[in-house]
């Protein structure tokens, strides 16, 4: 079987003629724009709208999570229906409106069966243009988040990345939480709600991404009902490139009295549109991106010595930074032995970088596997919607893959000297034993 | 033209008239049968093969066995290497996975169409020649260990689960957790795995299902040629204890230093679909949407609007199942109310909702989204070869996917009401509090 893993035949996107999903630009009358794959073999229509420089960086001291705050308040009443008709014209025609609050910007997104979308895109229209807020509302919303912030607080990955964004962004607006705290939300009021819509959800930084069951011209049409009502003021809050901070010395401890140790480090990458992006992508699949038996933490932490459920790295970009995330967790008594293990791996692959069979290997996977993300409607709305955002281009699609191949063996290991000469941020959660070196938080 | 259209409107269609979901069914040479669902939006496919055990066979004494030998099954054969298995999918464009659940055990590969043979090839060999060595059994002994330590006992939430299941199936094999309880785990040996895996895995009790670009001719030659050759081995015969009559109901209150947010969770014993026929399940799903599937549900609408004693609360249930299903209640207090307070309040509520027969439009409303989940289920391969899956190791046809609408159809107030009587019965109900340690808020 072995002879098996060298297979000599291109893989079938990279060379097949078979192209990927076609992407069209649809201009609406007002300047709006929405990127299209119309594909008709589902009734289904989905959507997803993302409102830029309002994301949870753009929430105001004293106020942290405002923008999560008010993207669940979009399904809790609009135009003239409080939240229980709102939600009973929603299930109706089970039309699936769901929110998201990211550093950046915040999105909803729509999913509907294609013969009642008039009716879901109405609804849409209504929940950005024209939420009520109205007081009760706001009050159990409140309520709700309170006490998912509690839960939260019992979560050991929660606190490792509370923990985490204290350090990376110390003094940048990219360590607000999401939620806000348990102060915050009971802060915010209906006039920070409406201000919201006012500077993000009716301004025209939008991004609109469109996929299945839908023509160009009812795109158009779709654009037309989302345009916006408001004035928009678009707010003054602006935020900057920043670099993740170096780690210290020594790990940062989260204490908690839980048997296995969470642990979460980073390393700052290069930005979305460094020409290296792709290099840097194969470098993560083999540093940790390649699961349990295709990649060094993979495979040294959990295939080779059994320390741990998970161990893995991924890629992670905001518009104003980069970074790649480690995740593991081990019991306590192991979680410094695991942690030493990962800054072997990592001083492994500064010092020798990859080899060509790792890197063929990671090329392989990451091209052959690309077909497998574009066979959801919800999955090639999200791509439409990176794209847009990174500004990729509208065949990024297609180009995609020989993007990846085109990646070579010396630009990898030229990054790794670079990426992995920085001393990660490390932070653990849960009460690791038995070292001296641990600085206690 | 206009009548027909106003007649469209008064008997708004409550089924909605979708094609059927092109479901392909054969059987191998050696009995084992293929289930194919043909999608031809990307060239590749899902291959899952499901085996008809699960962690409840597993022997007794040795709870976590399937789910450890489901992990062994990537630890290598005479032929294959541990590791390599994944690393010759990685890197022939495959992404893959594998879960147990109580029913069965599925080994699931997304892959270009074109590379099936190779996979089939690995699949076929791991399914008769599973050889890792003893350190890898040692070593994958901790890693599943760690499993349980990641999932159950680092969270409270999910260590309550854990005694909820124990207590509501005293005698069934669903008392005990797929993980497997912790000293249980540790005593596993390398003789058990290979002892569950000789009685059990073999064509069989094997079941595939191919979700994507292939044509039932393909595929037959495929199958026939790489599994059909196999001899089949014994079926298994299931022989699960059943549970006897529930004689009062029970209760749990665990206390953990890690609890900031209180939880109420009151779990039924409800039909399953070979436990009280597949029918009789549908109505069942029905009045979980009516009751609490989301803010328009009446719990919701009662407890959270009206009361304001819960910040949230839903009700959940499952029958697509070997055995019983299960209805369960979860709730989260306002802060100032303690759990008894919410749970008579949850009391009432029930005792209200067998007192009278749902509306009729909150009985449409959840007949539609029920129905249009289907429709959605469809958009992703994945995620079809696991829903049709499930169906099948439940017992059901893979046709039960296309016979859901009229079945969902057919429910009316009356079977709903039926449904809440036969579940809601107090004495088989187990309620379980979550609470922060004793002395603290």
């Amino acid at each position: 079987m072995r002879g098996m893993a060298v297979f000599l035949s291109c893989l079938f996107m990279a060379c097949s003629a078979h192209a990927a999903a076609k992407v069209v630009e649809i201009e609406g009358d007002k300047g709006q724009k929405a990127w299209l794959i119309e594909d008709h073999t589902l009734p289904v229509v989905t959507a997803r709208i993302e409102f830029r420089q309002g994301g949870v960086a753009y929430d105001e001291a004293g106020k942290e999570g405002l923008a999560y705050f008010a993207m669940q308040m979009l399904t809790e009443g609009a135009g003239d229906m409080d939240s229980l008709a709102f939600n009973r014209a929603l299930e109706r025609h089970a039309i699936r409106i769901g929110v998201d609050a990211q550093e950046d910007a915040t999105a909803i997104s729509l999913q509907t069966l294609s013969e009642f979308k008039n009716d879901a895109f109405s609804l849409l229209a209504l929940a950005i243009n024209k939420p009520r807020f109205d007081e009760d509302a706001i009050a159990r919303v409140a309520s709700a988040i309170s006490s998912t912030l509690k839960e939260m607080q019992e979560n050991p990955t929660y606190r490792a990345s509370r923990k985490w964004k204290e350090l990376a962004f110390p003094n940048h607006a990219y360590h607000n939480l999401r939620l806000g705290t348990l102060d915050s939300i009971v802060l915010i009021n209906q006039a920070d709600l409406q201000k919201y819509a006012g500077t993000v959800l009716a301004c025209n930084h939008r991004i609109i991404s469109v996929v299945g069951d839908i023509t160009p011209k009812e795109t158009k049409q779709f654009l037309a009902t989302l345009a916006p009502e408001k004035e928009c003021k678009p707010s003054a809050t602006t935020v900057t490139d920043v670099k993740p901070v170096d780690g210290a010395v020594a790990p940062v401890i989260v204490k908690q009295d839980i048997p296995q140790t969470v642990v979460q480090a980073s390393f700052p990458a290069l930005m979305r549109n460094d020409p290296h992006y792709y290099a840097m992508v194969v470098l993560n699949y083999v540093f940790g991106g390649g699961g349990i038996f295709d990649s060094r933490l993979g495979q040294e932490i959990r295939n080779k010595r059994g320390l741990a459920y998970y161990a893995d790295s991924d890629v992670n970009e905001f518009e104003h930074a980069a970074y790649i995330a480690v995740h593991f967790g081990t019991r306590n008594e192991q979680a410094n032995t695991a942690v030493g293990i990962f800054q072997e791996e990592v001083k492994k692959l500064h010092d020798k970088g990859v080899t060509k069979e790792e890197l063929d290997g990671a090329k392989r996977y990451i091209t052959g596997s690309f077909p497998l993300s574009l066979d959801s409607q919800n999955s090639l709305a999200e791509y439409l919607t990176q794209m847009q955002r990174f500004n990729l281009g509208i065949d990024y699609l297609d180009k995609r893959n020989s993007l990846i191949n085109a990646v070579t063996l010396s630009q990898v290991n030229d990054l790794a000297k670079v990426l992995f000469a920085h001393t990660p941020i490390i932070v653990m959660a849960g009460a690791p034993v038995d070292t001296n070196k641990e600085k206690q938080k | 033209m206009a009548v027909v259209f106003l007649l469209g409107l008064l008997f708004a269609r409550s089924a909605m008239a979708y094609e059927d979901l092109p479901i392909e069914t054969f059987t191998l040479k050696n009995g084992m049968p293929v289930v194919l669902i043909e999608n031809h939006r990307v060239s590749a496919v899902t291959h899952m093969l499901c085996y008809r055990v699960g962690a409840g066979d597993d022997f007794p004494g040795r709870s976590g066995l399937a789910h450890y030998n489901e992990h062994m099954m990537f630890q290598g054969t005479k032929k294959v290497p541990v590791g390599e298995f994944g690393r010759i999918v990685s890197r022939n464009g495959g992404a893959f996975n594998a879960f147990t659940t109580q029913d069965y055990t599925a080994y699931h590969v997304s892959i270009a169409t074109d590379r099936l043979p190779l996979l089939m090839q690995l699949e076929a060999d791991r399914m008769l020649n599973l050889a890792p060595t003893q350190a890898n059994f040692d070593k994958e002994r901790e890693v599943i260990i760690e499993e349980r330590r990641m999932s159950v006992e680092n969270q409270p939430e999910a260590l309550l689960s854990e005694a909820m299941y124990a207590m509501l199936f005293r005698n069934h094999p669903y008392h005990n957790s797929v993980i497997g309880w912790m000293h249980e785990m540790q005593a596993l040996t390398r003789e058990n795995v290979l002892d569950f895996h000789r009685q059990f895995y073999h064509p069989a009790n094997a079941v595939l299902v191919v979700a994507g670009d292939i044509t039932r001719k393909q595929l037959e030659l495929l199958a026939e040629k790489y599994y059909g050759s196999l001899p089949a081995g014994e079926k298994y015969v299931r022989n699960w204890r059943s549970e006897p009559p529930q004689r009062g109901p029970r209760h749990i209150e665990i206390h953990h230093v890690n609890v900031k947010q209180p939880v109420l969770e009151r779990w039924y014993i409800a039909p399953g679909v070979n436990t009280a026929g597949k029918d009789v399940v549908v109505p069942a799903f029905v009045l979980a949407q009516v009751i609490g599937g989301g803010t328009t549900s009446s719990l919701y609408q009662s407890l959270v609007v009206k009361q304001k004693i819960a910040t949230g609360i839903s009700a959940d249930y499952d029958g697509i199942n070997y055995g019983p299903g299960i209805f369960k209640i979860e709730a989260i207090p306002a802060p100032g109310v303690t759990l008894p307070q919410l749970e008579d309040a949850i009391d009432k509520e029930v005792k209200t909702s067998l007192a009278q027969n749902v509306h009729a439009q909150d009985l449409q409303r959840a007949k539609t989204l029920l129905t249009a989940e289907l429709v959605f289920a469809r958009d992703g391969m994945e995620g079809m070869a696991r829903t049709v899956g499930a169906l099948i190791m439940s017992g059901l046809s893979p046709d039960y996917f296309n016979q859901w609408p009229k079945l969902v159809d057919k429910v009316n107030a009356e079977d709903v009401h039926k449904a809440a009587a036969d579940i809601f019965d107090s004495n088989g109900s187990v309620t379980g509090y979550l609470l922060p340690q004793e002395g603290e808020k």
